[in-house]
């Protein structure tokens, strides 16, 4: 019920995005803002960066986002849509092969001139045919400053992009899931350990990787960490990538307990396993099977859990309380009579 | 009497545990939204932030070299005269936020662009060498890549992995390719484009 007289209301202005300050400074360069996204993916991260959505066939999809010159001199641009595909971790715009995203994308402007210190604001409409299989699409929405024209030798040119990852399908959104099946403890050429967690997508969106590596029953009672996961493996569904943690040089050998903490967007897992480094530079130990951390050993699982089971709780004993209340009652009313 | 004030009691109960789901699940609220507005993705927020900038330099000069018919090795940094090295600034935010940029190379021709007057675009390499990251916490050094990679797009020179939040990362990329001892000389033009996402 509040739910839907906060959100109904924000429909028509939230669209109209205020793109620029007066006198607003831009970084360096080129640049690229996603102005908005569905109100339902608030709370993900990637939505906030990417235009990261679930649409049914036939649904048109239409989003705002700013284009700025950082620099001193104008700004002519090209603006267009490019396919994308996952492979090996990596978020790959392909610019020679046609894809969907670049067909059912229309943009209301292929060029723009923007002045220095100034941006201009492009309305991107995304129309899934009815007929689109099911399925996850990628993309990407591409600014290009093309180098000036009349230079002999190489001329250097530069892009920015916004991702689109797209979930094309009828009924619910496809789960998101993963697992963490192995870990690998090596040292690389500068002899500082990396752990490395094999991750495989088993859900039914791509994900993009964050999370941290802790140490701890390390030799002498040690602990370690936490040490970020490099960020940004990105792995479609079905796909099983390394995601990579560097940790400090002077870790001792173990045999340590690691525990990683593994999340894309609003989805957390954890995983552990006994690991022990190499001694030697650029050698690799033998990868160990990651057991998985339940669910509920997780505080935003088990908080919420927590709180409902003691409201539960305060309900029976109310209950329990009341009835030997009532039968005191009834037992005095015998006595009464 | 008694039991009057129990139902109320129990009536509160209940309504505190409803309240409380439609936070813990955000999905809740989007199917309401969904019945009252339409498609959810129709309903959008506005997000705040900045962007995510790259600066190059505008030309390269990677030398002069002496042809070879066994084919030269062209290898040179993508900086102009006064080393304007690229620069991409993110200032979105977001605490996961990662980019990564990709090279991108146009066919290199000389002369009229006959096949012995090209160097293809997808033989050219690129690498990022140090990339120097700073970010809140200081400045750091880190080396996405020191081996070529294929200038095709499909793999990263250059990334932020592992530095959360605003960051600014400043590097001199390598570019390097081997022109055919086929090849007539000249001076080859060509554009090397660097895309981050």
């Amino acid at each position: 019920m509040a739910a839907a007289t906060v959100v109904c209301p924000t429909l028509v202005p939230a669209v109209i995005a205020a793109p620029t300050a007066e006198g607003a400074q831009y970084p360096p360069g080129l640049g690229i803002r996603l102005l908005d996204a569905s109100l339902s993916r608030k709370k993900d991260p990637r939505a906030r960066i990417s235009i990261d959505d679930f649409v049914h066939p036939g649904d048109t999809l239409t989003r705002h986002f700013l284009i700025s010159d950082g620099d001193n001199r104008p700004f002519n641009v090209k603006i267009y849509a490019r396919a994308a595909k996952i492979v090996d971790g990596n978020f790959a715009i392909v610019d020679k092969q046609p894809g969907e995203i670049p067909q059912w994308t229309s943009l209301d402007r292929s060029s723009a001139t923007i002045p220095p210190q100034s941006a201009v604001t492009v309305t991107v409409k995304i129309s899934i045919p009815k007929t689109a299989p099911k399925g996850e699409y990628y993309g990407a929405l591409l600014a290009e400053l093309p180098p000036p024209p009349t230079h002999q030798g190489v001329a250097v040119g530069a892009r920015v992009g916004l991702r689109v990852y797209l979930a094309v399908g009828p009924g619910g959104e496809p789960a998101s899931d993963f697992t963490v099946d192995t870990l690998t403890a090596a040292r690389n050429e500068h002899h500082v350990p990396v752990v490395t967690a094999e991750v495989h997508n088993t859900g039914g969106r791509a994900l993009d990787m964050a999370g941290t590596l802790r140490l701890d029953h390390g030799p002498g009672g040690l602990s370690a960490g936490p040490f970020p996961a490099t960020l940004g493996t990105v792995l479609a569904p079905g796909q099983t990538e390394p995601v990579v943690v560097v940790l400090s040089k002077d870790i001792p050998d173990g045999p340590w307990h690691a525990r990683i903490d593994l999340q894309s967007g609003l989805l957390k897992r954890a995983a552990e396993g006994e690991i022990l480094f190499p001694s030697g530079a650029g050698e690799t130990s033998k990868p160990v099977a990651a057991k998985s951390i339940p669910l509920t050993k997780n505080r935003d699982v088990i908080v919420p859990i927590a709180i409902a089971l003691l409201l539960f709780l305060m309900i029976l004993l109310f209950l329990i309380w009341w009835r030997r209340r009532k039968r005191d009652d009834d037992d005095d009313r015998p006595a009464t009579s | 009497m008694r039991k009057s004030i129990a139902l109320a009691v129990t009536a509160a109960t209940t309504a505190g545990l409803a309240a409380f789901v439609p936070t813990a699940a955000d999905a809740a609220s989007c199917t309401v939204t969904t019945l009252n507005c339409g498609a959810s993705t129709a309903t959008t927020f506005t997000i705040t932030g900045g962007t995510l900038s790259i600066s190059v330099p505008d030309t390269a000069d990677l030398g002069t070299y002496a042809s070879s018919a066994t084919g030269t090795t062209v290898q040179g940094l993508l900086t102009d005269a006064s080393n304007t090295p690229t620069v991409v600034t993110d200032t979105r935010g977001g605490l996961l936020d990662s980019w990564q940029v990709a090279v991108t190379a146009s066919d290199f021709t000389t002369g009229g662009g006959t096949v012995p007057e090209t160097v293809l675009g997808s033989t050219v390499t690129a690498w990022s060498g140090n990339v120097t990251v700073t970010n809140t916490g200081g400045t750091k050094t880190q080396t996405t890549s020191t081996a070529p990679v294929a200038a095709t797009g499909a793999l990263p020179i250059a990334s932020n992995t592992g530095y959360a939040g605003n960051d600014s990362a400043s590097y001199t990329p390598t570019i390097s390719v081997l022109v055919p001892g086929t090849n007539a000389s000249g001076t080859y033009s060509g554009t090397i484009t660097q895309t981050v996402s």
